[in-house]
């Protein structure tokens, strides 16, 4: 026999986890002994404790996480010397320190520019990030090999060359973004992940955090939008982050020019739920100046509240 | 007492590592490993991804230790980078379909390139059924890290929230939909102790 009843089953989801306070959850309680519908919701949450232990999936036996320490200690060891970050280090670790720079500094000498292999990327990349003066002057992205050279001026023009995918070229893609002094530098940056569309690789986070915030103190309108289209490219199949929600909704209804709030609705139409906020930042779109926007703007709000719908019926 | 002494422990291990010493930041891994290892195997769904999401989550956190500010603890700020960097894998491994298990072992310690084993029969596992496996397969990356995050680990839905950098609302809402999906596939896969469907329709 089945029952209806009017209450709120995502209450019995966080009384089950107990993430109620202390007054909901005596309610709670007191409706469970009257409601037969709410006991047999929570005799299905308790079958599924059943199912699937409230214990991790796996357990790891001593020997086998002394083995994944050993393996990661190694890897940090290797990531040390490539490190940018000041360190408190004894005299005689400076040895080999000294060394590399003053072989790179001899490199860079005689070849006049130094034009880094994939072993000496981490090398020139540590030296970009461990000095205060080096700026970036050109940043180029062949889409054909997916490969990225970007070029960088300190006693010398250097050039690193490595894959879109590297996680050291998304680092310096974001130390363009950054580049308070430089309005190139921040458009090829942006240029540059429009058209690696990251279709094959999963862009950095810290990346996508650098544009958003490029979307909030950026004066260019050029490059705030080339920045949402970078953002937009990048962003097929993944919803937006919360951040990045917040900045857009803002955008969508402060922005002036519409090519801007376009882009910002699209890339806000990607969230996989609506929250109120959106839903109100639609409702205001639904009443914007351009007729696209409009349009755009109502058949978003029609396809969450189905969503919506098709949610509550499940 | 004991909750400040380690407090301060492990302010010292922070200030320490952020002066390069590798030792103090080898011993703050440790004190968290086990945990995010288990936590990244239930995002990833098997050893050897959440191994290497693991390792290149710690390795970014060594590279990134300069920006931890104590907003957070180090394990949440930990989890959230290991996190990150699983759901980030998750992503290309769905682009990239083709992307064969050998390749993943290249990298991997010796206890995970057992010819004669998957990486997943190499640790004592708790018993998933398959089905089980198959339903946490149909959740959305968001939904599957927070039920793991929520069910299998009992984090606070605050600390949820700071880890997979989204409102508590929304942490809420994934955890809501991961259940609700994953009852509805227990209720097909055992009918008989599945209790009858609810005729519930409306909300407060």
């Amino acid at each position: 026999m089945s029952h209806s009843c009017s209450h709120d089953r995502e209450d019995l989801i966080l009384f089950y986890y107990d993430e109620l306070p202390a007054s909901t959850r005596q309610d709670v309680e007191a409706r469970i002994t009257v409601c037969p519908s709410c006991r047999e919701q929570l005799a299905s949450l308790e079958l599924l404790e059943a199912a699937v232990p409230r214990t991790p999936s796996i357990e790891l036996t001593d020997e086998t996480l002394s083995a994944i320490r050993n393996a990661t200690s190694r890897r940090i060891a290797e990531a040390a010397p490539k490190e940018s970050r000041p360190t408190a280090r004894s005299g005689l670790s400076l040895l080999p320190r000294f060394a590399i720079a003053a072989s790179v500094l001899l490199a860079v000498f005689f070849l006049g520019q130094f034009t880094a292999s994939p072993d000496q990327v981490d090398q020139a990349f540590a030296e970009f990030t461990g000095s205060k003066d080096a700026q970036i002057s050109d940043i180029n992205f062949d889409p054909e090999s997916g490969v990225v050279q970007i070029q960088y001026q300190q006693a010398r023009p250097t050039s690193i060359e490595a894959d879109i995918s590297d996680e050291r070229i998304q680092d310096l893609l974001r130390h363009a973004l950054q580049d308070q002094d430089d309005p190139r530098s921040r458009l090829r940056a942006v240029r540059t992940v429009s058209e690696a569309n990251f279709l094959n690789v999963a862009p950095d986070l810290a990346l996508v955090d650098a544009m958003r915030e490029v979307l909030l103190i950026e004066n260019n309108e050029g490059i705030r939008l080339q920045t949402l289209k970078a953002l937009n490219s990048i962003h097929v199949g993944m919803p937006v982050g919360e951040d990045l929600k917040t900045t857009l909704i803002n955008m969508l209804t402060t922005e002036k020019s519409s090519a801007i709030r376009m882009e910002a609705l699209q890339l806000l139409t990607r969230s996989e739920l609506a929250s109120l906020e959106l839903q109100s930042a639609l409702q205001t779109a639904r009443q914007d100046l351009n007729p696209f926007i409009r349009q755009k703007a109502e058949a978003a709000l029609t396809e969450f509240e189905t969503k919506t719908r098709l949610e509550e019926v499940k | 007492m004991k909750r400040q002494n380690m407090n301060d422990r492990e302010n010292e291990l922070i200030q320490s590592a952020k002066n390069g010493d590798n030792r103090a930041f080898d011993e703050l891994i440790r004190l968290n490993d086990r945990r995010i290892l288990q936590v990244a195997h239930g995002i990833m769904g098997n050893m050897q991804d959440a191994y290497d999401a693991y390792q290149e989550g710690v390795i970014r956190a060594y590279r990134k230790l300069d920006t931890f500010r104590s907003d957070s603890s180090f394990s949440t700020w930990l989890t959230r980078i290991v996190i990150n960097q699983a759901l980030n894998m998750k992503r290309r491994l769905r682009w990239k379909q083709r992307l064969s298990l050998d390749q993943l072992s290249e990298s991997a310690p010796d206890l995970l390139r057992d010819n004669q084993a998957t990486p997943d029969e190499v640790f004592v596992t708790s018993e998933l059924s398959d089905e089980i496996r198959k339903s946490m397969e149909l959740l959305s990356d968001r939904e599957r890290t927070v039920f793991v995050l929520k069910h299998m680990h009992g984090f606070r839905l605050r600390e949820i929230a700071v880890m997979i950098d989204c409102a508590e609302g929304t942490v809420k809402n994934y955890l809501f939909r991961a259940t609700r999906k994953l009852r509805d596939e227990l209720r097909a896969y055992s009918p008989e102790r599945a209790p009858k469907e609810s005729t519930i329709t409306t909300h407060q």
